[in-house]
């Protein structure tokens, strides 16, 4: 095993302080790991043109494996770093889409939108905005909900992945991801009665 | 919503989701009493539930990669549109994004160009676009980019047409300024296509380099005939002079590189004619040969003003020894008042050959410099293919520099194997079959000299000019062609070029049956017969 880097002692470092309850270490973190995901996503993308499926768990286990120092295991080290990265996938995503409806608003950009049922690009970002936003909603009536649609939708966790890391039931994620999907499912389809 | 009353919801959720489908209702009228909040509130989750199915059950990466990488263009890559799978971005430009495409119904490449929306807007304009870009297509010439297609796939609008490796002039411009003789080369291509396009009635309206691009094989191909028809303003504004500048001011960037190329009577405002092209063509042809383009200025308005007020700069005071009829023909072809201009494309095509004859008289010139000039440059490459096809093409661009040679029999032609350029290389042999049946059929033509098979069969990789091949069998005619097979459908393409100007006689596109391909080998056995006055009987 190769020694470890200075930024990888460092993610380590702040994803222990992370998940001993430091909130700033976060912070800290997200720019160590913004551009290694964007290399990944940019990777897996040329990768599924060539016919491979993308795989978010895929992306965030390399980003895992190339940014944290695995010399020394750190307890429950990878289901933080998802957590982290889960977190900071959302802030990325949801940080282009603002920036592509203010340059369509501005009139800036180039406006192509595609019609395809599987591909709208626009729509996306509109879509993605408001889940972003019914989300944060969401996680002042029930910040659990919330943070399980973070990481299964951002972090790409399955169910039991996620149970692992909240320390819950399989069988508990998955009612609460039911509920969480519809509630969403109807703030974003604006069909809210209260 | 108070932290009872979300949970009493969140738990009568989770029991009616429980429960089939048909029971929920009934469960939930006896759970909720009399509170229609709390039963309204319930009902609406389990609708959104019963709706919702995979929403958000890919995870948001997955679905819309390019919100990571804020890749826009990277978004539509490997998606459809119409029948065209993108494949890569391979530029962009003022009139749009450019993809490599693949056509998935004929299996064969296409550029794909999406044109922005606010082009498209205007149906009138847009028809008329159409008109001219299938008329100028339609001419089926070789220095013409041929459009495939005009279709829109929801509210995009796109172009698919051939797909050309190689660089634009623009690029090599960059660079440094160009040999002569290539200069002079180019030009005339790009008045050759100007000539057919005007005698057609179709006017480019924005010929520039940027427009203009150079295959490896030594062809030009002009690109977008009729597409700056979409930014043009409508006739009602013809005379007015504002409507163009302001319009121009509020693009920045796109302007300094067009307004150059741009006539007097377009920066005007006013109806352009096939003169604004031959001004056009006069100012990439200076350009190419000084380096540097004759009017241009800091700000958009200077650059008009300098179109419309200035003098051309004499080429003797930037270059020596430059020939005194080049000299004659750019002021011909920049006159500020059209009506002192070349009238037609073809009077300034015809002095371009006069002139190039006389340059090539004076000695042949040395292969190498453009090959040095397009290795040097880099930023250029505009497609990503170019790259590995500028090596190969370095020797087909001598194709420029060839002097010509002695005058053959004019009745003599070598048919050259046929690029296969079908999916499966077992459609090889079909190529073959195509190539030594228009020869057989050549060969029964008592008057014209026809060269074998087995002579010409070492020319099937060949990277040597045209002029080159001619030289070497003894002819004066070359046919080219290539053959396309998809499933029962087969594209044929042939040249016939006379090698001592290295000019297409004649150039055609069958788009046919697999069954009907006797017809389409008789067509061009007589054709070629006919163009070169040969005394065709049954053939």
């Amino acid at each position: 095993m190769t020694t470890p880097s200075i930024a990888q002692q460092q993610v380590t470092q702040l994803l222990g302080d992370w998940s001993g309850g430091d909130k700033g270490a976060l912070e800290k973190l997200f720019p160590l790991v913004e551009p290694e995901l964007h290399r990944l996503a940019h990777h897996y993308m040329s990768r599924e043109r060539a016919g491979h499926t993308l795989q978010t768990t895929a992306i965030l286990n390399e980003a895992y494996l190339r940014l944290v120092d695995n010399t020394k295991p750190v307890w429950k080290g990878r289901s933080h770093f998802v957590a982290a990265a889960a977190q900071l996938m959302r802030r990325i995503m949801v940080d282009h889409a603002r920036e592509r409806q203010s340059l369509k608003r501005g009139g800036g950009a180039l406006r192509v939108t595609l019609d395809e049922a599987a591909w709208v690009t626009e729509t996306r970002s509109e879509e993605l905005l408001a889940l972003d936003e019914a989300l944060d909603r969401l996680a002042v009536q029930d910040p659990r909900k919330s943070q399980i649609v973070e990481l299964r939708y951002f972090g790409g966790l399955t169910v039991q992945e996620t149970a692992e890391f909240l320390k819950l039931s399989q069988r508990s994620v998955e009612r609460e991801w039911t509920m969480a999907k519809a509630w969403l499912y109807r703030a974003l389809s604006g069909e809210e009665t209260s | 919503m108070k932290a009872e009353r979300w949970k009493q919801v969140t738990d009568l959720f989770q029991s009616a989701v429980e429960r089939a489908p048909e029971r929920r209702a009934a469960f939930l009228d006896e759970a909720c009493h009399d509170d229609e909040g709390l039963r309204r509130e319930v009902g609406s989750l389990l609708t959104s539930y019963e709706q919702a199915e995979n929403f958000i059950e890919v995870p948001a990466f997955e679905v819309a990669p390019e919100l990571v990488t804020n890749d826009r263009a990277g978004a539509l890559v490997g998606k459809l549109i119409g029948h065209y799978r993108i494949e890569t971005l391979i530029g962009v430009g003022g009139m749009g994004e450019v993809f490599l495409a693949r056509d998935e119904q004929l299996g064969r490449k296409a550029a794909l160009k999406l044109l922005p929306e606010h082009l498209t807007a205007d149906e009138a304009q847009l028809s008329r676009f159409k008109a001219e870009a299938r008329s100028a297509s339609a001419l089926n010439h070789p220095n013409i980019l041929t459009v495939y297609e005009i279709g829109s796939k929801g509210n995009v609008r796109f172009i698919a047409t051939e797909f050309i490796e190689g660089v634009t002039l623009r690029a090599l411009l960059d660079d440094e300024k160009m040999n002569l003789r290539t200069a002079l080369e180019i030009a005339v291509q790009v008045a050759s296509a100007l000539t057919a396009a005007h005698e057609a009635g179709v006017v480019h309206r924005d010929i520039k380099p940027e427009n203009i691009m150079l295959r490896p094989d030594g062809y030009v191909k002009v690109l977008d005939f009729g597409i700056a028809k979409l930014t043009e303003e409508g006739p009602a504004r013809e005379h007015h002079e504002l409507a163009t500048t302001s319009g121009l001011q509020t693009r920045p960037g796109l302007v300094l590189g067009t307004g150059r190329y741009m006539s007097p009577e377009q920066a005007r405002g006013q109806k352009v004619d096939a003169r604004s092209d031959i001004w056009s063509l006069g100012v990439v042809l200076y350009e190419m040969v000084v380096g540097i383009p004759p009017f241009l200025g800091e700000t958009p308005s200077d650059c008009i003003a300098s179109i419309l007020t200035k003098e051309l700069p004499p080429l003797s005071g930037v270059l020596p020894d430059v020939p005194l009829n080049l000299e004659e023909i750019l002021q011909k072809a920049l006159r500020k008042d059209r009506d002192e201009r070349y009238q037609t494309a073809r009077e300034l095509l015809g002095d371009l050959h006069t002139l190039k004859g006389e340059l090539e008289l004076a000695g042949p010139a040395h292969a190498g410099v453009i090959v040095r000039q397009i290795k040097r440059h880099k930023r250029g490459v505009l497609l990503m293919l170019a790259v590995a096809i500028l090596a190969a093409g370095a020797f087909a661009y001598a194709f420029f520099f060839v002097a010509p040679p002695p005058p053959p029999n004019e009745k003599s032609i070598a048919v050259l194997p046929f690029e296969n350029l079908s999916e499966e290389k077992s459609s090889a042999y079909f190529a073959d079959g195509i190539q030594d049946e228009i020869l057989t059929r050549l060969s029964k033509i008592a008057d014209l000299k026809v060269i074998s098979r087995t002579s010409t069969q070492r020319y099937k990789h060949t990277s040597q000019s045209p002029s080159q091949i001619a030289h070497q069998l003894g002819v004066a005619n070359l046919l080219e062609g290539s053959v396309q097979r998809t499933n029962d459908q087969v594209r044929v393409n042939v040249q016939l070029i006379t090698a001592a100007n290295d000019t297409h006689l004649w150039a055609e596109t069958y788009d046919r049956k697999l069954t009907d391909i006797f017809v389409v080998e008789s067509d061009i056995a007589t054709t070629i017969a006919k163009t070169l006055h040969c005394k065709s009987g049954s053939i």
